[in-house]
């Protein structure tokens, strides 16, 4: 295989891409998420493989006629990083954020500065709960744009969804707390109670099942605990709270917008 | 129980199309990722990089193998060259051209077990054989000068069996 005719070759089928990409483009804008991935997936089939991949260059029979330095390289990677953004925009649309996450790693792998890409991930890291690495990737995004509208939006669900895990575990933790004070208490009344018993046992051994009554006290306690149950429902409150974070989803259109690349 | 198999249409690089169960067409990573994305469509699903002929050999690899269990990578590795069953074997008895061009749609298509099975072929062509032999076996030209043939010869005397 002659060395110019596979750099056309190669040139075409990252014509083709781009062309499969676009339409993609096209369908997304249009609000046809299905219909966008596929063909941001028919855009891969031509890109995959395209690249100089090391570990396989010795199986290709050009590899002594091809030159290291593939000129198409640099294009073939960052288109490839685009359209595994995009992608991930799709997922972000579909709700679901895993694959979202994903697509957007496979997207910085290819091109660390895909800064759509980060901001994807941030977003479906946010949504998905993992505010740790969201505030990551945000702090690395406004280090690059601080007066970007879109990323101080994120920096504002962020914080929304960080809240609203504190608040969810200090529901948690206290439910907890109570709990076991609860538990130590009516050990502790037991305890008294056994105490007593003994200094009755030893007083009068018939009168212990008089005593009786008192256990079942303790049990009357019991409902208390039942009562940290019904504390509950002011958890599914929070959950009240989400319409909010899904006004913030409402947004997202503007800010997902796939400006031609 | 009768379960209707969807069926996947797949177009070669010469656009030469293909008709598969859907389950054969998901031994490819790459395409089971798509089809659980977008569903089943009436296009073709376009493989600008796989040639007719290989994809033939593909899809009767993956037909052959539909129903296997999932078999993590790293098992297969521990498995070793040698662990080929009979109709593996038979399978990856082609000309190395076809050999070659079989591991890169495995691994441009995302089939593992494939990928695993033609790279362990490989090994075993190299395995136990001389410079020399490997030379000749792959078709590789000695561009070593005599002086520098001594000095590898020389570093890696130690790990020569005797």
């Amino acid at each position: 295989m002659a060395d110019s005719s596979n750099i056309k070759e190669k040139e075409e089928k990252l014509a083709n891409a781009k062309i499969e990409k676009d339409k993609g483009n096209e369908y997304f804008k249009a609000g046809d998420i299905s219909n966008a991935l596929r063909q941001y997936y028919i855009s891969l089939l031509n890109l995959n493989g395209l690249e100089n991949d090391k570990s396989f260059a010795i199986f290709r029979k050009e590899q002594e006629e091809e030159p290291k330095k593939d000129p198409l390289h640099e294009d073939i990677t960052k288109t490839t990083s685009v359209i595994l953004s995009n992608m991930a925009a799709c997922h972000i649309k579909k709700e679901k954020w895993n694959k979202a996450i994903e697509r957007a790693d496979e997207a910085l792998k290819k091109d660390p500065e895909n800064t759509k890409a980060l901001f994807r991930r941030a977003q479906a890291l946010i949504k998905d709960g993992n505010t740790t690495k969201a505030r990551e990737d945000l702090t690395k995004l406004t280090a690059k744009n601080p007066d970007d509208g879109a990323i101080k939006r994120e920096w504002q669900s962020l914080k929304a969804k960080e809240k609203e895990q504190e608040r969810k575990q200090r529901k948690e933790l206290a439910g907890m707390f109570d709990r076991m004070k609860r538990e130590d208490e009516k050990e502790e009344r037991s305890k008294k109670q056994q105490s007593i018993k003994k200094v009755e046992q030893e007083q009068k051994i018939s009168e212990i099942k008089d005593d009786e009554p008192k256990i079942s006290e303790i049990r009357d306690d019991e409902p208390k605990i039942s009562e940290i149950r019904d504390d509950e429902p002011k958890i599914s409150e929070i959950k009240d709270d989400e319409p909010k974070i899904s006004e913030i989803r409402d947004d997202e259109p503007k800010i997902s917008e796939i400006k031609d690349e | 129980m009768v379960t209707e198999v969807k069926r996947v249409k797949l177009t070669s690089s010469e656009g030469t199309e293909f008709q598969v169960d859907r389950n054969v067409a998901e031994r490819s990573v790459l395409l089971k990722n798509m089809l659980d994305d977008v569903g089943e469509s009436d296009c073709a699903i376009p493989l600008p990089n796989v040639t007719g002929p290989i994809l033939t050999k593909v899809i009767e690899y993956c037909t052959h193998h539909k129903d296997d269990p999932p078999v993590s990578h790293e098992d297969e590795f521990k498995k070793g060259s040698e662990d080929i069953d009979d109709w593996d074997a038979e399978f990856c008895k082609v000309d190395q051209g076809t050999l070659f061009e079989l591991i890169l749609s495995a691994n441009y298509l995302d089939i593992k077990p494939l990928l695993d099975l033609t790279c362990k072929t490989v090994a075993n062509m190299i395995k136990g054989k001389s410079p020399d032999e490997i030379r000749r076996t792959f078709n590789i030209e000695n561009d070593f000068s005599p002086a520098e043939e001594e000095q590898v010869k020389f570093e890696n005397d130690w790990c020569e069996e005797r």
